[in-house]
């Protein structure tokens, strides 16, 4: 009787054994990198994956990417290169000329002309999509001719290449904006088509090269897989292991565990993480209205220390939002506000706040350990900063509502003209109390108005150096963002949008 | 037991149109718009007005709840506003994970700790206090933790299971089961020690009874007394516990579907609700009762076919 207990349960322990065993011995289906033609990709899939560009966000370039050509390129040191269009630029300040390649064709022959291209940009326009502000400022798009398109401005901007060079410039099949199709059947001239057979929505993204792709040289790999993780330890997991040769980071602990894998990682900073003291006025903390107030919350910080202790050595300390290698960066700037306590504290005594004060500041849990550095930092010198964590899906609107006189919130500058406009100038859409400095707005209009590339940054360093000297912010530190590479992959190039364009992203040979 | 199980059908009907109501103004009362969160925080009140225009938002709540319902009467989940996908043929690619998890978890968390149970009950002693012991063990380990664990060792360090990912069970039926490895042991390692308590206290009980020392006293074998007999009756509790426990692993499957990437209904519930996409967030949760509902159906009738007296009650 015993024995035969003994027996069945020797069976079904070798029975699961051996299925163990035998499941071991497959080899997994699917994974990346095991053919040198294949590139596999994770995204965490934190955005609308629908395919029309015309309600696209920039966090769905990686998906759109692939299918779509993008009238400009911008490259990873922030000049750009013809792609669909060949020439561009301003007539004026507010007129805006394309000359398009004429041998560019969709799937169906419909060429990639004007016509197309207007109605790309209107759809944009005219699209429920957040890029659609954007185009806040065209007042119309016209074909000159088959290869000629002009846009009129109602104002100067000179962020439209940037603009050109996104998901609002990426020109899909006219005919299938016509028909209301492309949100889930993409239809572009891009080097990839979409494999919807291979795809499982919101998983995995399948892109096959099309044959007769104009710039094929550009774009090496036969197939293009972009996977679903949305947890980054999940997703570095899949890079380790080999599942994936790409995953997009941003967090000083995964690119520290990424490194000490022994693992590729290009990158550049993202975001400024930055105390936004928008109460300049004073109007609901007085002591904020001095500049001299606004100079000692700058002098009493160390920010190196920060980025030690905090942020795992990652990043570097800056005291300006505009980011290194960006026009209007001024290097120099970042030695205004070294760490000085004593200062700090002269300043506040001048300015009548010896004893300190108190102020709040809007933030959420994620960013606590930054902040909590920043609390202890104010508080040696005198200043109670309260912070008040909200959820984050009223971070933003609670910043923007002009109920807070201080906001925690890292901002990455993608060009300094546009950023500063919604940072600095009155009407901008990250300058909730509506500060406004007379020589700022003459400066913004000025390099609005700047005919060439030189005299625009020359500007543009002239509203930034402004900026620092008035305190209207509080930067702490430039952080680190970039891929994780498997050693599969080569020819990598960091560009200011985040998301990759696998333009020469080669296999490693 | 048709009429038990038609019964049982025709009062869940009800039951999901309250669910999908329930849901349906839980939502409204969340803060934030969809088109908060689709447009951002810049979108031009005139492009907020398109936008809800072209979901139909812009009508009275009741209208839009009327339309919902009778697009639910027909069994037509909508499509999402995000994405246009049809709800129904996304749900039907994410339930078929997370049911595949939360199955297999459970059968073999049932197995094992019917195992350990029945063993613990009938050997008694120290072997008792071991098994009981260790299955408690399982129970208390947070399974996030557990999850990294099992994919350092078995994934990055030794290369046996893939470390994330979903294959379709039909594509490639080795390398569904491949993937499904350390997330089922993931779930399975914390439902052990339920079933193995639930199994020990009823063996106890069943082994103490007047039926027992009579098969014994007849000559009946120990095996088939244990498996065949005492078991049997014992495992009605067992089979409500696997029913519950299923239920929970249902909902606790999106920590699991995150550690792993699994594309589960656990993260397009997530999703969903974070991008504020009703049509997705709703048909999600009215899936999941239906299959919870239908769980417990089964559960009733298996515990029927193992109880004959209670296909009466």
């Amino acid at each position: 009787m015993r024995g035969s207990r003994r027996r069945s349960a020797a069976v079904v322990v070798a029975g699961l054994t051996a299925a163990v065993l035998a499941l071991s011995g497959c080899t997994t289906g699917g994974g990346g990198g095991d053919e040198a033609s294949t590139l596999t990709i994770a995204h965490d899939g934190n955005t609308q994956i629908n395919f029309d560009p015309g309600v696209g966000s920039i966090t769905v370039t990686t998906y759109l990417a692939p299918v779509y050509d993008t009238l400009l390129r911008r490259l990873s040191d922030g000049s750009y290169e013809p792609n669909l269009a060949t020439e561009w630029g301003y007539d004026s300040p507010t007129e805006f000329t394309l000359k398009l390649r004429d041998d560019v064709k969709f799937a169906d022959g419909t060429p990639v002309d004007a016509e197309a291209v207007v109605a790309n940009l209107e759809n944009v326009k005219n699209g429920t999509g957040p890029l659609a502000t954007d185009f806040a400022t065209v007042q119309s798009i016209k074909a000159q001719d088959d290869a000629t398109v002009h846009i009129t401005l109602s104002a100067p901007n000179p962020s439209l290449p940037l603009t050109l060079s996104g998901v609002s410039g990426m020109i899909a099949n006219p005919e299938a904006i016509e028909a209301g199709s492309l949100a889930t059947k993409p239809d572009g001239s891009g080097p990839y088509d979409y494999v919807a057979d291979e795809s499982i929505s919101n998983d995995t993204y399948v892109y096959e090269k099309r044959d007769d792709y104009w710039n094929a040289d550009a774009f090496p790999y036969d197939r293009l897989v972009v996977k679903v993780i949305p947890d980054a330890a999940a997703a570095v997991n899949a890079l380790e292991s080999g599942q994936v040769d790409m995953v997009e980071l941003g967090t000083a602990a995964d690119i520290a565990r990424v490194e000490k894998a022994g693992l590729g990682f290009t990158g550049a900073s993202n975001n400024v993480w930055t105390l936004h003291l928008e109460d300049r006025a004073g109007k609901l903390v007085p002591a904020l209205g001095d500049v001299r107030v606004r100079q000692a919350m700058n002098f009493a910080i160390d920010r190196a220390a920060i980025v030690e202790s905090v942020n795992q050595g990652l990043g570097t300390p800056t005291t300006q939002l505009v980011k290194p290698g960006m026009a209007g960066f001024d290097e120099t700037l970042n030695n205004v506000y070294s760490y000085d306590p004593q200062k700090a504290k002269d300043l506040l005594a001048e300015a009548g706040y010896a004893e300190g004060f108190s102020v709040d500041a809007v933030s959420i849990s994620l960013a606590d350990t930054q902040v909590q550095a920043l609390v202890g930092y104010l508080a040696e010198v005198g200043i109670t900063l309260n912070v008040v964590n909200v959820p984050p899906d009223q971070y933003i609107p609670s910043i923007l509502s002009g109920e807070y006189p201080t906001a925690f919130l890292p901002y990455g500058m993608v060009d300094a003209y546009f950023d500063f406009g919604q940072l600095v100038i009155p009407n901008g859409g990250f300058n909730p109390m509506k500060s406004s400095d007379e020589e700022i707005n003459a400066l913004y209009a000025e390099a609005g108005a700047a005919t060439n590339d030189e005299d625009r940054a020359a500007i543009l360093e002239q509203i930034n150096a402004r900026v620092v000297d008035l305190a209207w912010f509080l930067p702490m530190f430039n952080d680190a963002y970039g891929y994780a590479l498997s050693d599969a992959v080569t020819g990598v190039k960091w560009t200011t949008f985040r998301p990759p364009m696998y333009y020469h992203w080669a296999p490693a040979s | 037991m048709i009429r038990l199980v038609i019964r049982r059908l025709l009062l869940g009907i009800p039951l999901v149109l309250i669910v999908a109501t329930v849901a349906f103004f839980l939502v409204q009362l969340t803060p934030g718009s969809p088109a908060a969160a689709v447009l951002g925080t810049q979108a031009t009140p005139e492009a907020v007005a398109r936008f809800e225009a072209s979901l139909g938002l812009d009508r009275p709540i009741l209208e839009q709840y009327a339309e919902y319902m009778g697009q639910l009467l027909t069994l037509n989940l909508g499509e999402s506003w995000l994405t246009r996908e049809s709800v129904s043929s996304l749900l039907a690619s994410r339930l078929p994970v997370t049911v595949s998890l939360a199955t297999l978890a459970t059968i073999v968390a049932m197995v094992i700790g019917i195992l350990i149970g029945t063993v613990a009950a009938v050997r008694g002693g120290v072997l008792d206090r071991i098994l009981t012991a260790v299955s408690g063990f399982g129970l208390a380990l947070p399974n996030f933790w557990l999850a990294s664990i099992l994919v350092l060792v078995f994934s990055l360090e030794l290369g046996w299971f893939p470390a994330t990912g979903y294959v379709d069970f039909a594509r490639n039926p080795a390398a569904w089961a491949l993937h499904l490895v350390l997330p089922v042991t993931t779930l399975a390692v914390a439902m052990v020690a339920s079933f193995a308590r639930q199994t020990r206290t009823g063996m106890l009980e069943q082994l103490s009874s007047d039926y027992v020392r009579t098969l014994v006293g007849a000559g009946t074998s120990r095996t088939s007394v244990i498996w065949r007999h005492t078991l049997r009756n014992a495992a009605g509790p067992v089979v409500n516990t696997a029913g519950l426990l299923f239920v929970g692993v249902l909902g606790g499957a999106v920590i699991i579907e995150q550690v792993f990437a699994l594309p589960g209904i656990g993260r397009v519930i997530v999703q969903s609700a974070s991008t504020r996409d009703l049509p997705v967030l709703l048909g999600a949760v009215v899936v999941s009762a239906i299959v919870v509902l239908a769980v417990n159906i089964l559960v009733d009738v298996i515990v029927a076919l193992l109880n004959p007296r209670a296909r009466t009650s």
